[in-house]
Parts: structure tokens; sequence; C-alpha cells
């Protein structure tokens, strides 16, 4: 069952080493730091409801070029930081030349504690329209490996590309792309909710 | 305090105030998150005759950027009265007064957002007083701190800010405008409920030591019933439902 959690309340006793996100140790309890849903039979954890992206290497996200320079590009990743991408010296591979207000889907390479951000495999997307929904639920598009993206993408006939940090590409006709992005904007206003997946079912089989 | 008292009764013969209540009670509290679409995180509350909007930003990058710090977060906060918020026109802008509860505010906010989570950022949190009726730095963190919780910030508590003051001779707590200017003594005081540490703590006109121990704990009750309110609004934001069908999970 899902709960509510504000900031400080208690989560239980400390048996753990490693912290998830949000959660902290006073003593030998745990507490909340973040305003979140728990589920405390599956373990500590606190999907946050509201919160900027924070890089985590390996992420696929979505950037908008801000700026070209000798070595490579600056690039906003919808994040309290920005990311480097830089062109290889050596490479077999063709690297795209960008423009600032590309937008690209770059991965994470690196990051530091000082939230430098290195970027890599850079993909520029034309056509199609970018979205913005809050970074925390995003797992809800994706849904239990990757069931509502499916469901969204086959009934609609849209192509998409889901970056962690919130930004959503869609590309396809214009009719399935607002269809599409209603979808989109109801997960993300009804995350917090049971049964979305049939409840979006309903929403985009209705339409047709 | 402020000035001399023109002969203004603030206790009756039946010891209750000018607007009915009795020594110990809170004014009427009211409190909405998410109201601000554009920010990242909002909260509106009216406490008795205050109206008070909060809007925190961020974490994002730091402007200007000498500012950054490799460690934690920049935290900046800006209390600000609009210019009709009082019966005079106030001039608008930063003054002497607004300065301080900025700074003072920031400072209890220190100890409890979670900054070093965020380094080389900024969390921005503006704080602005539509309408004012004493107490306006405690209204004003109360609300601050269920916005920074509506923003997804990591904090180790909330804040939860509550006076108590002096008037007619009697400890009293949360003293309305005519009572704080024409009362004996007003003490803002802001606690982490959690652990009761104080947060914010200040004291204006004169107390004597029983009257000013008396008044702290007076405060610290009516934070803690702040602290519950708290709670309640931002429990009550989400409703934990399924939409018509069988349960999915995550």
């Amino acid at each position: 069952m899902r709960e509510i959690v504000i900031p400080g309340e208690p989560l239980g006793e400390a048996n753990q080493d490693r912290l998830p996100y949000g959660v902290f140790r006073e003593g030998d309890k745990l507490y909340s730091a973040l305003y979140g849903l728990v589920e405390p039979d599956k373990g500590i954890r606190i999907t946050p409801l509201n919160g900027r992206y924070l890089p985590r290497v390996g992420d696929v996200v979505i950037g908008i070029v801000i700026m070209a320079r000798h070595s490579g590009y600056v690039v906003d990743i919808n994040s309290p930081y920005v990311g480097h991408l830089s062109i290889p010296r050596h490479s077999n591979l063709k690297f795209p030349r960008l423009n600032p207000g590309d937008v690209v889907t770059v991965k994470i390479a690196s990051k530091n504690e000082v939230g430098d951000v290195a970027l890599e495999s850079p993909r520029r997307l034309v056509k199609g329209k970018l979205i913005e929904i809050l970074p925390t639920k995003i797992p809800r598009v994706f849904g239990k490996s990757g069931s509502m993206l499916d469901l969204i993408k086959n009934t609609t006939g849209v192509q998409m590309i889901v970056g962690r940090n919130g930004r959503i590409w869609l590309r396809g006709e214009p009719d399935a792309i607002i269809k599409a992005e209603r979808a989109i904007r109801f997960i993300e206003e009804n995350a917090h909710k049971y049964g979305v997946t049939d409840a979006v079912k309903k929403m985009l089989e209705g339409d047709i | 305090m402020g000035g001399h008292n023109p002969g203004i009764k603030l206790l009756d013969k039946d010891g209750k105030r000018i607007d009915g209540r009795g020594l110990y009670d809170l004014r009427p509290i009211k409190m909405e998150i998410g109201v601000l679409k554009k920010a990242d995180g909002s909260a509106y509350l009216e406490w008795g005759g205050n109206k008070v909007m909060a809007a925190v930003y961020g974490p994002k990058p730091v402007m200007p950027r000498h500012l950054a710090n490799p460690y934690k977060a920049v935290l900046m906060y800006r209390y600000n009265m609009a210019p009709f918020s009082v019966d005079d026109r106030k001039r608008p802008g930063p003054d002497r007064r607004s300065i301080e509860i900025s700074k003072i505010s920031r400072d209890a906010l220190e100890r409890i957002v979670m900054t070093e989570y965020f380094p080389n950022t900024m969390i921005e949190i503006f704080v602005e007083i539509l309408q004012a009726d004493a107490g306006t730095r405690c209204a004003a963190l109360t609300a601050a701190s269920l916005a920074l919780a509506d923003a997804g910030i990591p904090m180790r508590d909330l804040v939860a800010a509550c006076a108590a003051g002096k008037i007619d001779g009697k400890v009293a707590l949360d003293l309305k405008k005519e009572e704080d200017n024409y009362g004996e003594s007003d003490m803002p005081l802001a606690i982490s409920p959690r652990t009761g540490d104080i947060l914010l703590f200040q004291m204006d006109g004169l107390l004597t030591k029983e009257e000013y121990l008396e008044s702290l704990h007076l405060a610290l009750e009516g934070a803690k019933k702040v602290s519950e309110m708290q709670k309640k609004a931002l429990k009550d934001k989400y409703k934990i439902e399924t939409l018509g069908g069988e349960d999915d999970k995550v």
C-alpha cells in the first residue's frame, strides 16, 4: 500500500549501510527527507513527488544544445547542472555537427561530486515535438518493464523517446501526437494513484 | 511595544482578547500547497489577517557564479512586504527590517535543508507578504518550509513557527497587530518539531524571567500545533486512490 511521507517522518530502524536517496539516519532511526511516496512492504525507498533531475551515469536524457565550444558542446539537460558533450579526437563514428537550439538524445558518460557532467553518444532529433514533464514521473511513463510506453506507442502509432530528465520527444501524425501527449499528461497528474495503466488504456482506445 | 498605548484595552474583563480569543489560542490558519504553476514548489498561507505566498525555485545553476559553493547548495531567501500589505503604504523594496528577516529566516532554513545534496547549485525562496497582521516572519517561514517540501528538496524536518508575547500584563500566544503594537512584548520562534531544536528566536520588549519562560513554552506549543497543521496539509494534498479498475504497481 502506498503512503505519503513528509520530511522528518520516521521510517523505522536502521539496519542497512547504504541508504537510498531521500532517506537519512539519526542515531539508529531512519527518517524521510522528502515529500514523497513509500511502499513499506517493498522496503525503504522514497519516490519523490517533485524535484529536479539529478544526472546518473548511464541515463539516456534529451538535451538542448546551448552553445558550441572548440572541443565540444554545452548541453542543457533540464537539471541543476549542464552537460558537456566533447567531440572525440579519434573516432570512426560519425559525430553530428550541432548548433545551439538543436535537440539531442545523449547518454550520461560520467559525473563527479561537484556537478561536472560528461555526455556521450549524441543523436540529433529532427522533426517531432518535445514535451517536458516532472522528471520524478518518468518511471510511470515507462511502466513495468516498459508496458505503459509500449501501450502508448502501439495504440497511437507515435514514435517516442523518453529521457530520464523529464523530456519526451514525440514524432508521428499530429492527431496521434496530441493523443499521446494527453495520455502522458494524465499519467503525470495521476502518477501516485493505482490503476493508471487501465485508465490510460481506456482513454486511448475510447478515442479511436 | 512600538509606541505608547492610547488607552486601548487588549483584554476585556473576561480575559478575552480583542478578536475574542483566549490567551492561549492561535488565529485560524489555512494552508494551500502547490498554488503557483511556474514555481518548482509553492504554498499559500492565511494566518488570521496575514496572507503569505511562498515560492521555491531550484536547485538551479548559481547566479552570480562567484557565489557558488562546491560543497553545498546556496540558499537564498527573500522576505518582501507588498506595498499594500499594511495600512500606510509601505515603500516598495528591501529595507532594514526585511533584510534582517530574510537573513535570519535563511539561517533557520540552512539548518534543515540538506544543501550538501546539491553542490554548486542554488535554491531560491521568495516569500511575499500580501497582507500583514503581525507575526509575518513566522507565517513566512511556515509557508516557505511547505513550499520547499513541495519542490521536492530534501530536508531534515519541516519548520514550524509561532510567536508569543505579553499584552496587558498577561503572556499570550500569537499576537495580532493591535496586540503587537500596543502590547508589552513579542517573541517569534521557529522550531524543528521533530527534534525540538530552535531555529529562530527573537524578542522585543521587556519580560521578567518567569514571563520569558512562560512565553517561550507557549510559543513552543503554538509552533507544534502549527506543525501538525503543516503535516495535515501535506498529507491531504495527494489522494491515493484507484482509478476505476484493478490495482497496478509501479
